[in-house]
Formats: structure tokens, C-alpha cells, sequence
């Protein structure tokens, strides 16, 4: 297995649009019903949001993250989700383009035994620049033959 | 006192959680307060939802998929992914604060849940701070596994309105709360 030289990567930023298909699919998954709103704020605040896991996905899908992982040697079975966090500017609506810019960062914590850490960041913008989330995210990976 | 939401078998239809909109000072009220718990919601994670899920996520990592795949890397079985549990986790907080008004949301993994497993979300407010004007909650969340171990530890954070601005608007509710959950009140 080759060494993980992923870290301090800039990736190159892509624009989703995100399909009001995709985002009900993901709501259904999650046992969100289509039409209730959940509890109402103020007035100008629109109902309901996409869910807040929702970008995540798009950024692991249309960033290609596991075809980016095995290009550098690692593969998807070998990978553990460890830590997600997700920071909120401004709400995001289903059928809203934007825009994701990930990198992969040095991790905080040091490899550990037969574990090794990737941490990847992704800062998601609409048109214009605004600020709509920030995703963080830590994956463990196991190397070839570990046993942990 | 927790209220639990149990999602119906085989799905996420989880009855009271997804009844209409809470009146504002109502969730307010719900998570306004360090000490107030919101009610559990319950998932089980059956194979066929974890598959769903998969599709839906865009996350086809075999480990969650096959138990063959998951074995060969070295886990004792077929997983369901962490971001399954913190999008339960997620729910569990805009079930009771509006969407828009979600600042953080964050979770470390620390146990696999093993698919066929049933998750038990809870969440308690921790604390209510005063940042920069803001009046920001903090909601303590974990997800447990069916033996009561820790699976995903996680933190919401929450604006919440400013005291008084609760306007005659912020008061309607689109259904009204006949069949809302039961909103605890705190451990006082």
C-alpha cells in the first residue's frame, strides 16, 4: 500500500445542483415526510431546509472522494468514518446551485498503530460568494492486512 | 422524562416527531433551557433502509452493503454508516428547532452500529450561551447501540430567537400541535 500522501491537497471546486429528486429520496431515507415543514420560525425563515447531512453526500459523490482514495492506494473497505462536523452559514434550499471547494488537510491526530487519518475539508458557496456550510470530516484508514 | 418517538418497523416513519409545525415558543421552550432533553427518536436500521440510505447518501462503500466485504476488512460484520446515525441525529434536532436556525452540527463515530441493530437518538441541551448578540444553544447528542454502548457522540448548535422578538407570526403554526410530541420540559 502506498503511503498516504493525500494531505494539504486543494482539490479543484465543483458546482451541484441540488435535485429536489435527490434531496426528497434523502429525505425519505431518513424518515422525513415531504410536506411537514417541522417547527416554524420567524417570518421570512422558509420551512424547511434541506436535512443537514444532506451536503455530505454530495460532496462524497460528486467530489468523487472514493475514486480519489483509490487512485492513492486507498480503498473504500478500508476506510472508517471517525468524525464529521458540519458549520452553517445559511440555510440551503432544494433546487439551489452550489458550489463545493474541498481539500484535504493534515489531520489532527497522528497515525496509531495500524490506523492512519485522513481529514478532508470542504467549504460549500452559492453564486456570488456567499458562505453556506462548512464540512469537516476525519477517515480512518486501516492499512492492508491490519487487523484493527 | 424522555417521550419516545418509535419509528414503525421497517421504516423511519417515527409518528409524533413528524406532526406539523412546533409553535415557536414552543421549541424554543423545548431547547431554550440547559437540562431540557428532546424526545428520543427510535430508528431501526434494517439492512433494506441501510441500502436506501447507501443509494440515497451516494456512499456505496461495500462495508455497509455486504457482510462478506465488511468481514474481509476486518470488522465483524456489515455496518451501517455513521452518517445514517448522525442524519437521525439531525432529525432529532429539526424536529423540534427550525431548520434554518441549525448553526453546528458535529459527531465523532466511536462504536460501529451493526446492521439490524435499533438506534436510540437522544438529545439535551447542555448549554445556552449569549455570543456576539446571539443567544446560541447547545444540544448534547448520542446515539445508542441496542446494548446501551455508545455509538455516535455529536453536538448541535442552535440559535435561538432573541428574548421577546417572538412576534404574533412566530406564534402560528401551520397545523397547529394536536398531534405534536410530548416537548419535555427539563429536569428541574
Amino acid at each position: 500500500m502506498p503511503a498516504l500522501q493525500i494531505p494539504e491537497l486543494v482539490l479543484r471546486p465543483f458546482t451541484v445542483s441540488l435535485d429536489p429528486y435527490r434531496v426528497r429520496r434523502f429525505e425519505a431515507a431518513i424518515g422525513l415526510e415531504p410536506d411537514a415543514s417541522g417547527p416554524h420560525a420567524a417570518p421570512g425563515e422558509a420551512a424547511r431546509p434541506v436535512p443537514p447531512t444532506f451536503l455530505f453526500g454530495l460532496d462524497l459523490e460528486f467530489g468523487e472522494v472514493l475514486r480519489h482514495l483509490a487512485e492513492h492506494g486507498v480503498e473504500a473497505a478500508s476506510c472508517l468514518h471517525v468524525e464529521q462536523e458540519f458549520e452553517y452559514f445559511t440555510p440551503a434550499f432544494a433546487g439551489e446551485v452550489l458550489t463545493f471547494s474541498p481539500q484535504f488537510v493534515e489531520p489532527a491526530v497522528p497515525a496509531r498503530g495500524a490506523l492512519r487519518f485522513l481529514a478532508r475539508r470542504t467549504l460549500v458557496t452559492r453564486a456570488g460568494g456567499e458562505q453556506v456550510a462548512l464540512l469537516r470530516q476525519v477517515i480512518a484508514v486501516r492499512a492492508a492486512g491490519g487487523d484493527s | 422524562m424522555r417521550a419516545p418517538a418509535t419509528a414503525q418497523a421497517g421504516g423511519l416513519e417515527a409518528g409524533g416527531l413528524q406532526a406539523g409545525g412546533l409553535e415557536a415558543g414552543v421549541w424554543e421552550a423545548a431547547v431554550g433551557e440547559v437540562g431540557a432533553q428532546l424526545p428520543d427518536l427510535v430508528v431501526p436500521l434494517s439492512g433494506e433502509l441501510v441500502a436506501r440510505f447507501a443509494e440515497a447518501s451516494g456512499d456505496p462503500n461495500p462495508i455497509h452493503l455486504s457482510d462478506g466485504a465488511a468481514r474481509a476488512a476486518g470488522l465483524p460484520g456489515q455496518i451501517a454508516h455513521g452518517m445514517l446515525a448522525l442524519a437521525c441525529l439531525g432529525r432529532l434536532v429539526t424536529a423540534c428547532v427550525p431548520g434554518p436556525r441549525l448553526r453546528g452540527l458535529r459527531a465523532s463515530f466511536v462504536a460501529p452500529v451493526p446492521v439490524g441493530d435499533v438506534l436510540t437518538c437522544q438529545g439535551t441541551v447542555s448549554e445556552v450561551t449569549q455570543e456576539g448578540g446571539q443567544r446560541l444553544a447547545r444540544i448534547r447528542l448520542s446515539a445508542l447501540r441496542g446494548d446501551g454502548k455508545l455509538a455516535v457522540r455529536g453536538q448541535a448548535v442552535v440559535l435561538l430567537p432573541r428574548p421577546g422578538s417572538a412576534t404574533p407570526a412566530f406564534r402560528t403554526t401551520r397545523r397547529g400541535t394536536a398531534s405534536d410530541p410530548q416537548i419535555p420540559k427539563g429536569q428541574s
